[in-house]
């Protein structure tokens, strides 16, 4: 709680353990995993191998990166403290940390790179949710039901992806989940490929948010073109969003699956009334022909089952508010990567003037939208509530 | 107006058709020769052109939606996918029956073509006349269900497909008929292993895959398939240009289409990549009871990919970097066929006596009822491409690979 307001963070991460998959892992894929700069004193971030393959981009594992954005270890070390980097992001400390911000509760998604590749092992990929979910209950629990996580749907088979979705559900406490927004096998959500797996979201009622994390090892806006954090950052996040929001609307996911909740997260949010705009006038000229079944416009399906996360000091998330209103905006801290602002994030999202958000949107966007959206049982979601600590 | 076209009576043989329509006989245009070899032949790679009823089967909820039968513009009957006038009409898909100076690429009537493209017991007395023993039949318009956006609809007209190629057309004789149903690959693992045991249950002597599948074959995604196909003995097919999208476009994107590059290009070569990718990656040594025939691919080709293989291999053995432990040609009539036609190059090349595989992979084709098709002439054409061909390697392109192989 920061200022008397309640937060609910939809979109948090951590710093994965290191025995991740090799300890929640069936035992058969646990050998499959590896560490490797691709040289001796080289810095990429967590460069992870399955079957001796890297699992991100080219450009990430031999961009330096970590040197171009000057975020080291220290840098880490400063601002997360020395608890967290000796002992590991656990639920405890990560709820205890978010606490110095004022984040009563928190949503986690990952992880960003290891299970998307291409190429990646249907059966190894679904195995991999399930490991991830597995540790994602531990966090859950560890944290009092402070920190939960969003388990990833693996998306390459289909009926894995059901086989996945359901078993987090029904027996690791799952109930939040998310898939990166990219193109696999050429399809995008919207294909109906990936229909079983809408319809069984909305039968559970449970909400669905897609995250882009720059460095897929496939194709993702800019890989092809850029080789700098600047141009592909700048790109990568809302260029994917764009496109997945936009396939999602045209190929009528929400027209077939009106309960649908959706949540487009870490993109930046001031550009959707345009965007919405956008494909609305493109419907309007093919949209007879091109997706007869609609029955509605781009910025009305939206308005149903869209929701947008905004950064803390984003001042364009008023735009949204002003052609959209206020109801389906979340707010995130995105920590602990390096473009947050923890411990500050609330600090700087309260410090906006009444002329970006007035007191009733900060209330909304810190707590009610993502209440709304996550939909979480009572008993995840916190009773008692304290001040932050850290100003 | 386009109009839907009146379903035909389908026990119609091409006898008795072609004494009511415009349909050419046999005799009419290019009249058979008499069969000199008195080897058996098997066609490996033969086509239907769906009848109207096709899609009859799907449940009722998509009986609105499903591909019709329609009257085109230019006054042919072709597939609608959409419910409007059909893009093309029938044409160059069912040219049996006519002279190649009467072939034309579209514009014929569903009654203009022979009842074997459609009928099972048609398309045996087809084979008759041309002395074909047995018939491995492709899908035609059927195959729109790998690139169809409402996968719902798609998978239900698939199922029905295979329910009709081999409840009626294989059915009219299935000793003599190897239906492929379709495997619904591109649904997910779990849609497609389903599949395979259900034709397997209705009689499916072997299964069809897209040639544009949207993972390629070499992709782990397809473990299952093929340890249930190698579980059940069952072998897979996939045939040029047939089935999903192409994924690489941008050469013929640029070209003037007047001209047949890509015909040529994917008749001869779109195995290539997709055999030499599953081989290397190991799918044939993971699963050695595993067996691939590719359609209408020839087979002149094959000893340059093979010496080409096995270099590599010899190359990168010893560095330990492969995954595969044995000469990649090794699968090449073990596990590995293809379909040929009147490849003349291919059968010299069988001749040298210097590729032992090659009479081990290849399997005779007449591609019935399509323009490029042996038919009624398959016996002559046989008997020519044979001619000085050791007799036990004769037999085996003829038919005994694919006898093998589909157990027929």
């Amino acid at each position: 709680m920061r200022n008397g307001y309640k937060v609910f963070d939809a979109d948090a991460h951590v710093i994965y353990p290191r025995d991740l998959w090799t300890r929640f892992l069936d035992k058969k894929h646990g050998q499959r995993f590896g560490r490797r700069q691709p040289f001796p004193e080289f810095d990429s971030y967590n460069p992870v191998t399955v079957d001796g393959r890297w699992t991100q981009h080219d450009t990430i594992v031999y961009g330096r990166f970590q040197e171009a954005i000057n975020w080291t270890t220290e840098d880490m070390r400063r601002i997360y403290g020395d608890d967290l980097l000796a002992n590991g992001f656990t639920g405890d400390r990560v709820a205890a940390a978010l606490a110095r911000d004022g984040i009563d509760v928190a949503v986690v998604y990952g992880p960003e790179y290891d299970m998307w590749f291409d190429g990646v092992d249907p059966e190894l990929q679904a195995a991999m949710a399930r490991a991830y979910n597995r540790w994602g209950q531990e966090m859950r629990e560890s944290s009092g039901n402070r920190v939960h996580v969003s388990g990833p749907v693996p998306l390459v088979d289909i009926g894995r992806a059901v086989e996945e979705v359901s078993y987090a559900h029904e027996h690791l406490g799952t109930r939040c989940f998310w898939a990166r927004p990219n193109l696999f096998d050429g399809r995008t959500l919207g294909d109906r490929y990936y229909d079983p797996l809408w319809e069984l979201l909305q039968d559970l009622g449970v909400a669905f948010g897609t995250h882009e994390f720059m460095g897929l090892k496939g194709r993702s806006f800019g890989h092809d073109r850029y080789k700098t954090f600047t141009e592909w950052h700048t790109v990568v996040h809302p260029f994917e969003t764009m496109g997945v929001i936009t396939s999602m609307i045209a190929h009528g996911v929400f027209e077939r699956f009106p309960r649908l909740r959706v949540a487009y997260l870490e993109a930046g949010c001031g550009w959707l009334p345009s965007w919405l705009h956008r494909i609305d006038e493109q419907l309007e000229m093919a949209g007879e022909r091109e997706f007869p079944e609609l029955t509605m416009s781009a910025t009305d399906y939206f308005r149903r089952n869209g929701w947008i996360s905004t950064e803390c000091e984003d001042p364009f998330v008023s735009d949204v508010v002003r052609w959209m209103g206020d109801d389906r905006i979340l707010f995130e801290s995105d920590f602990p990567h390096p473009d947050s602002k923890f411990p500050h994030t609330t600090t700087e999202f309260l410090g906006q003037g009444p002329e970006i958000l007035s007191d009733d949107s900060k209330r909304k966007i810190l707590w009610d939208n993502p209440v709304e959206f996550y939909r979480f049982p009572d008993s995840y979601l916190p009773t008692a509530f304290t001040e932050a600590s850290d100003h | 107006m386009a109009q839907s076209t009146t379903p035909r009576n389908t026990a119609q043989t091409t006898a008795q058709t072609t004494a009511q329509t415009t349909v050419p006989t046999a005799a009419q245009t290019a009249a058979p020769i008499a069969a000199p070899t008195k080897a058996r032949i098997i066609s490996a790679d033969c086509h239907v052109n769906e009848p109207p009823h096709v899609f009859d089967r799907v449940p009722a909820e998509f009986r609105d939606r499903t591909p019709r039968l329609m009257r085109g513009e230019d006054g042919g009957d072709g597939w609608s996918f959409d419910g409007k006038p059909p893009k093309r009409t029938y044409g160059v898909e069912a040219m049996a029956g006519r002279a190649k100076d009467e072939h034309v690429a579209s514009g014929l009537r569903f009654e203009d073509i022979l009842p074997g493209n459609y009928d099972g017991a048609a398309h045996v007395a087809d084979m008759e006349l041309d002395g074909v023993d047995v018939s491995v039949v492709y899908p035609a318009n059927a195959i729109f269900t790998y690139q169809a956006a409402d996968r719902a609809l798609a998978q239900a007209c698939m199922l029905a497909y295979n329910d009709w190629i081999l409840d009626e057309f294989q059915a009219a004789d299935p000793s003599r008929i190897v239906g492929l149903p379709m495997l619904p690959v591109d649904d997910g693992m779990r849609a497609a292993t389903a599949e395979l045991e259900r034709v397997l249950a209705a009689g499916a002597k072997a299964a069809f895959l897209p040639g544009n599948p949207v993972r390629p074959y070499h992709d782990p995604y397809y473990e299952e398939l093929w340890t249930a196909a190698e579980r059940n003995g069952l072998p897979l097919t996939y045939h040029r240009t047939f089935g999903g999208k192409p994924q690489e476009t941008d050469w013929d994107n640029v070209a003037n289409n007047n001209f047949s590059a890509a015909g040529t290009v994917h008749r001869f070569f779109s195995s290539t990549r997709q055999l030499t990718y599953m081989t290397l990656a190991g799918v044939f040594e993971r699963h050695p009871g595993l067996r691939m025939v590719v359609g209408e691919v020839n087979f002149g080709w094959l000893p340059f990919w093979a010496q080409t293989m096995d270099e590599q291999f010899e190359n990168q053995h010893s560095m330990g970097t492969l995954q595969v432990n044995s000469p990649p040609s090794k699968v090449l009539g073990e596990q590995v066929f293809v379909t040929v036609l009147d490849d003349r190059v291919g059968f010299d090349l069988v001749k040298s006596g210097r590729y032992p595989y090659l009479a081990a992979a290849a399997m005779f084709s007449t591609d019935y009822p399509h323009s490029v098709c042996l038919w009624p002439n398959t016996r002559k054409i046989a008997d020519e491409l044979t001619r000085g061909l050791d007799e036990t390697d004769a037999e085996r392109i003829l038919s005994g690979n694919a006898a093998r192989v589909y157990g027929v």
